[in-house]
């Protein structure tokens, strides 16, 4: 335990010691050039959170009041959709069942260009895919690791 | 004086502060500058609240900490599984500390300078899951428990992570006293 606290103690003082790194020259400008576009940029084109606290509560209010008409009206729209819905689907049962022969036809074409064509390549794209997919992985690691030794080194 | 000109004079408050924050929990500075950019932008759209707010130091360090952990935690998705390989939890020497000038010029204040150089590369090249808790420990002055808790693991890994980085940060400085 005194080992540790004597470790802790020396690592504590060591790194206390450091001075705090500088921010790069190049920050200020950039955060700056963002900023002044954004103030250059009407107020309702910019992120609610920024907007005059009057808009915001206008704009909260005005969103409240459609959501409690939205909800008030619902079943009258739900009653007109119905109609509707009801008047296209006259004859429902003929398409019905013209819509399941036309699904049934498209399945069985689908099936014989798996069986024939997609089927015999599977195995040998899978394959393919999982090389490319490691040696890409394994190029970035070595990459990424390469590119930590440089910046540890400069 | 306008909005954009206060607001310039508050980064240039704070800049240094936010960055050395960050670049020290993400380890590389092109990261660390992008994430101080988008600690002010936040703080930008929070302009007219934190301004006069005392704790506005306090709000910066706590946004910046988290998206250097929201940073870290993407960046660990995508590399875990080769990084982990790459390098074990016990790092051997640097190569920072393989390279200390036999024949460094005389004089205290440039030894110490560059120890304290060799001591931040090696910070910032701790694996992530010692950097961070360390970084947090002994910078942001947080408990273990804290430290945990913000970090969705266990206080004994914590525990455990911290001492392996200390151990690794006394390895560099002991191999640098040697050669003194």
């Amino acid at each position: 335990m005194t080992e540790d606290v004597e470790l802790e103690t020396a690592v504590h003082d060591a790194l206390e010691r450091l001075p705090s790194p500088r921010a790069p020259e190049t920050l200020q400008p950039r955060i700056m050039a963002v900023v002044r576009g954004r103030a250059g940029s009407p107020w309702y084109d910019r992120a609610w959170l920024t907007w005059p606290v009057r808009w915001q509560v206008a704009s909260g209010m005005a969103f409240a009041a459609a959501l409690v008409a939205f909800v008030n009206l619902l079943p009258a729209i739900d009653a007109a959709a119905g109609r509707e819905v009801l008047a296209m689907a006259g004859d429902w049962p003929a398409r019905l069942s013209t819509t399941i022969e036309q699904g049934s036809a498209a399945l069985n074409a689908a099936a014989v260009l798996w069986r024939l064509v997609i089927q015999p390549m599977t195995s040998c794209l899978i394959a393919l895919a999982a090389a490319t997919s490691v040696t890409c992985a394994m190029t970035g690691a070595v990459l990424a690791r390469v590119t930590t030794e440089r910046m540890s080194g400069s | 004086m306008t909005d954009a000109d206060q607001f310039e004079a508050f980064v240039l408050q704070y800049q240094d502060m936010v960055f050395a924050t960050a670049v020290r929990l993400v380890g590389r500075s092109a990261d660390a500058e992008d994430i101080s950019q988008a600690v002010f932008l936040k703080a930008f759209e929070r302009f007219g609240v934190l301004s006069t707010s005392p704790s506005v130091g306090g709000w910066l360090k706590t946004v910046t900490t988290n998206l250097c952990l929201n940073h870290l935690s993407r960046y660990r998705a995508r590399w875990r599984f080769f990084s982990e390989l790459g390098r074990g939890g016990d790092a051997g020497p640097f190569p920072l500390a393989s390279r200390l000038v036999a024949g460094s010029p005389p004089g205290a204040d440039l030894e110490e300078a560059d120890r304290q150089q060799q001591l931040e590369h090696a910070l910032r090249a701790l694996p992530d899951h010692q950097r961070v808790p360390l970084v947090l420990f002994h910078f942001e002055e947080e408990s273990y428990q804290e430290i945990a808790a913000t970090l969705g693991a266990s206080v004994g890994k914590i525990k455990t992570d911290i001492h392996r980085g200390r151990m690794a940060l006394k390895r560099l400085l002991s191999e640098h006293d040697r050669r003194r």
